[in-house]
């Protein structure tokens, strides 16, 4: 099938080459860029309108950006991660809707994010790009924004140029970082410096630093910057300290066989014990098949006294003698073998001459 | 209230001829001549008879020789039914067919010959199978022996179909409801851990005794299960239930009307042996039953009426007349035994004394036609010419025919006056409370797990606890379901929100969500969720087991329908014919009836209705707590809810 739109590979045409173009065309449609940080950007009029495609599985650009930045804590992610596991709803309406951020401070992180999605793209060097220019590729986006790709870019180049330098500094998450010498006025400091000054008490790692910041690394890594050349901080490297092996605790089974669990297993053997026993020996038994002298046994039996009477009748007529014996009319077909053996145990069969009677047994047999 | 069937009368010739009787008895009336005996015999007898009979005035052993001659029609036509089924199974239909015309002219209302017939038509691809269908219905209908035996099939069948559906019922709401009782169970022997994991060992408390009650029998397992699914079920299931189990509970608890239906099929109940004594063939054994029944029942004048025709009938005119008198004196306004006692004295050459009978039995009835009947053939043998033609017009005027009477009778002879079926009913209501549609089950079911006896107890019993269950459990304590998800829950791992009761998970949801759009979202999944595979479940219940899907989800009408319609076509396909048959029927339906194969086709397409017909699922029925507000499901839905009803 044909392709449409531009595609291509990032070493021959960089991401910055494709945004300046997008903007500069002013180009509606969805970039996807398929590489070690991959990313789908989202273009109207040249404005970039979404960098989260939430229709495709995959890591949020959001989440991973207040996450990495500690903006909230764990329990308000349990409860976000929840929200959004049995709802459908957007990280953007559980954040506004359950009072995590006001919707001027998500647009200032959409912001934030969106400047660090755009940084990290710009730092790929390989990787495919495709764009599907149109409207269609927009369609379900949620949680919009509406950023000028040129502002975006030109903060994006400002960020690669700065960081190299910064990285040089800061090379390592485990640096400790601890007040310095001389005095400041917190007040007089900015709300960014402030909030550095907070996480870092009397000392910190770095990492620990950025990972509390609520800022992007490289806005952390710039206002340490300035807080060391202000000398309100120091920074002092130390060996990695590798964490303790926490000793792992086996969980435990929910089916081990203690305590409750055991008498409740316990309980059920003696119950399926007991109803095996009460199975096969059947204490029922006699009780179910009482009943001889019943009205049912009654109407059993004479309508099959009846009903031999009525047999040895028509073997008579047919046969112009009455029968012999009973089993007569088995041979004949008028009766089968089950009835003629439960009459015998009930009925006696007598033959005088031509006239016959079939007396219950509880009769003595006539004399005649 | 006299319903006597039609006989066609023939000529020796072979030729009907229903316009001869009317037309001589007129040319008698009107010529004043001594009467002509009518020629009343039937076929080959026909010919015989006319030389045989010079005189009108017989002895009484001609009389009971003749008498004799003309009674064994009853036994003849079963005798003829069963060479045309031989014959039929040898492949001669012609002469199969021909066993069945003799079969049909012996006894007129023997259904069983038409049936055949019906069959050989319907092989033969003639065009007449309903005809020989209407006639055997028709011939169903007539009769006391034949109408108790349709009623106490249609009574039987229709028990047997109720009592399947019952089950079906309960057996099919316990899939819902034994979670239930799990739930319920692992509170009290839990406590607060009831929810644990642990707690499905639990199912093995639940379903070993509904096993153990099983393997007793279906009754003991109906008294197990009925009131579990009593106390868990809302007020339609309950209804439903009651209607189910009412029916049978009151044929337990009044079993006379039903057993009045029943009281026919045992061969020595009284109207049984009464009817016996009128149309069997007189045998000695047959007597031999009367006399055993009068030993018990001495001064019963139904008995001793039909032993004194009965001897009548085998030419015993001496002996009939010893037992009609006594008859007359335990009921001295008996028509039927008075004439009767008529007729003994006339075959026994004593005119006076039967024209003194015929003249007190029409004065006792006028309505009735066969006294008059007599009468005048009583005086056409004194020779009284104008009162012998004035009673045959009152006879006639009072719709007597020749052929509508039963027998053939040697000419000159009078008619023995049978019990009406008024009679019949009349005794049948008398002995109906010692019967009853259990005893039908027999000693030989021991899968009903108690005696035949006992089973109306055990109903009444089983209606009487579960209502006492119902009414001493109070619905608020019993475990419920979510009003939002469904999950059971009790008092101990409820949760509420805004007044409504929910499970401890969605109540959590609720609490947790700070905003109501979140609220809603989370309750709605929460929700979906939970129907989704709740609704993919009855889905398969329903292609699988007949509409049993439906009866899980509050027993909707379609469930109800299906289950009724598997009960019905299960009962068929295990009966394959009606339960009862006569005890002279000896034929052997094949398996393939008609019954089954509907049955079959009636399975096939509940089967097919309910797996692909069905329309797509509405909504859930739950059964939240009776406390619980329904408001929650308007706000997370934005519609009033349709299917969620509160519990009874």
């Amino acid at each position: 099938m044909r392709e449409v739109g531009l595609h291509g590979r990032l070493a021959d045409f960089t991401l910055e080459e494709i945004l300046q173009l997008i903007a500069l065309q002013q180009k509606t449609g969805l970039l996807t860029v398929d590489a070690a940080y991959p990313m789908v950007l989202a273009f109207e009029s040249g404005m970039l309108v979404g960098y989260r495609d939430r229709r495709r599985n995959g890591t949020d650009p959001l989440e991973s950006f207040l996450k990495r930045y500690g903006f909230f804590p764990t329990e308000s992610w349990e409860h976000i991660d929840f929200v959004a596991h049995n709802s459908s709803l957007d990280l953007t309406e559980i954040l506004v809707n359950e009072g995590l951020l006001s919707a001027e401070e998500l647009a200032q992180i959409q912001q934030e994010a969106a400047q660090e999605d755009i940084f990290r793209g710009m730092q790929l060097r390989d990787g495919r790009y495709h764009f599907l220019p149109g409207r269609d590729g927009l369609a379900g986006l949620k949680g919009r924004v509406r950023l000028k790709v040129d502002g975006l870019l030109m903060e994006a180049v400002r960020r690669i140029d700065e960081i190299a330098g910064l990285r040089d500094r800061y090379f390592s998450n485990d640096l400790k970082i601890r007040l310095g010498p001389e005095e400041f006025e917190a007040s007089a400091r900015s709300a960014a410096e402030r909030r550095v000054l907070a996480l870092l008490g009397e000392e910190n790692t770095l990492g620990r630093i950025v990972a509390g910041a609520r800022m992007s690394e490289f806005d952390t890594l710039s206002t340490l910057e300035q807080l060391r050349e202000a000398g309100i901080v120091v920074v002092q490297s130390a060996p990695r300290e590798r964490p303790d092996d926490e000793s792992v605790t086996e969980e435990r089974s929910r089916w081990a066989l203690e305590g409750p669990t055991l008498r409740l297993w316990i309980g059920a053997l003696v119950a399926v014990a007991l109803g095996f026993t009460l199975v096969l020996a059947a204490p029922w038994s006699a009780y179910r098949t009482a009943g001889d002298d019943d009205p049912s046994a009654r109407l059993q039996s004479h309508r099959e006294r009846a009903r031999v009477m009525a047999a040895i009748e028509l073997f008579e007529l047919d046969r112009h003698r009455p029968p012999k014996q009973l089993e007569d009319l088995v041979h004949a077909g008028w009766i089968d073998v089950d009835l003629l053996e439960r009459i015998e145990r009930t009925h006696r069969y007598e033959l005088r001459g031509t006239r016959w009677t079939l007396q219950p047994r509880s009769v003595p047999p006539s004399s005649s | 209230m006299f319903r006597l069937a039609v006989r066609p009368f023939r000529t020796a010739g072979g030729r009907s001829c229903r316009w001869l009787v009317p037309s001589c008895l007129t040319l008698v009336l009107l010529a004043g001549l001594p009467p002509r005996p009518v020629v009343l015999a039937a076929g080959a007898n026909a010919a015989s008879e006319n030389r045989a009979v010079d005189d009108v005035r017989l002895s009484p052993a001609v009389w009971a020789e003749r008498l004799r001659e003309s009674t064994d029609d009853f036994a003849t036509a079963r005798l003829y039914l069963r060479k045309a089924q031989e014959a039929a199974a040898a492949g001669q239909t012609e002469s199969a067919r021909e066993w069945l015309a003799k079969a049909i002219e012996e006894d007129p209302r023997y259904e069983a010959p038409h049936h055949l017939s019906a069959r050989l038509d319907l092989l033969a691809g003639r065009p007449t199978v309903a005809a020989e269908l209407f006639e055997a219905g028709r011939d169903l209908a007539a009769g006391y022996r034949n109408q108790t035996r349709a009623a106490a099939n249609l009574l039987l069948g229709l028990d047997i179909a109720l009592a399947c559906f019952l089950l079906w019922l309960v057996a099919v709401s316990l899939l819902r409801y034994l979670p239930f009782a799990r739930h319920q169970l692992a509170r009290a022997v839990l406590g607060r851990d009831h929810r644990r994991p642990r707690a499905r060992i639990l199912w093995v408390w639940v379903l070993l005794p509904l096993i153990v009650a099983a393997a007793w029998g279906v009754l003991p397992w109906l008294a197990l299960a009925l009131p579990v699914v009593w106390v868990y079920t809302d007020r339609r299931g309950r209804s439903i239930l009651t209607l189910a189990l009412g029916v049978l509970l009151l044929q337990a608890a009044w079993a006379r009307p039903f057993g009045t239906v029943l009281v026919g099929i045992d061969p020595n109940s009284r109207p049984a042996l009464v009817e016996r004594a009128a149309y069997e063939a007189p045998t000695p054994a047959l007597l031999g039953e009367i006399d055993r029944a009068l030993d018990s029942h001495p001064m019963d004048a139904d008995l001793l009426s039909a032993r004194g025709l009965l001897l009548a009938r085998r030419g015993e005119f001496r002996a009939a007349i010893e037992t009609l008198v006594r008859a007359l004196e335990v009921r001295p306004g008996d028509p039927s035994a008075t004439n009767n006692l008529g007729a003994a004295h006339f075959f026994l050459g004593d005119l006076d004394r039967a024209v003194a009978g015929f003249q007190r039995a029409a004065s006792l009835d006028s309505t009735r036609a066969v006294p008059y009947y007599d009468l005048s053939q009583a005086y056409l043998q004194k020779l009284y010419l104008r009162e012998g033609g004035e009673s045959l017009q009152k006879a006639m005027r009072r719709g007597f025919s020749l052929t509508g009477q039963v027998e053939r009778l040697p000419r000159g002879a009078v008619y023995f006056e049978r019990p009406t079926l008024g009679d019949y009913w009349r005794m049948a209501w008398q002995d109906g409370s010692q019967y009853s549609v259990f005893d039908l089950a027999g000693t030989r079911a021991p899968w009903l797990g108690v005696p035949a006896r006992h089973v109306g107890r055990w109903l009444i019993a089983i209606g009487v606890f579960s209502l006492l269950l119902s009414l001493l459990a109070r619905r608020s304590r019993l475990v419920f379901e979510c009003a939002n998800c469904g999950a059971l829950a009790c008092d101990a791992c409820k949760g509420e929100h805004q007044g409504t009761i929910l499970c401890t998970e969605c109540a959590g949801t609720a609490r947790r969500a700070k905003s109501e759009m979140v609220l809603q979202t989370l309750l709605r999944n929460r929700r979906r969720d939970a129907e989704t595979v709740y609704q993919k479940r009855i889905r398969r219940l329903d292609a699988w087991l007949f509409g049993a899907g439906q009866i899980v989800d509050g027993m909707r009408r379609r469930g109800l329908l299906s289950g009724a319609l598997v009960s019905a076509a299960l009962s068929g396909l295990v009966l394959g014919a009606p339960p009862l048959r006569d005890v002279w029927d000896f034929s052997q339906p094949p398996w393939w009836t008609i019954t089954r194969i509907v049955s079959v086709a009636v399975l096939a397409l509940v089967f097919v209705y309910n797996g692909n017909w069905r329309n797509a699922a509405r909504g859930r029925h739950l059964q939240p707590h009776p406390a619980s507000s329904i408001d929650l499901t308007r706000l997370i839905e934005g519609r009033t809810p349709q299917r969620v009803r509160t519990g009874g």
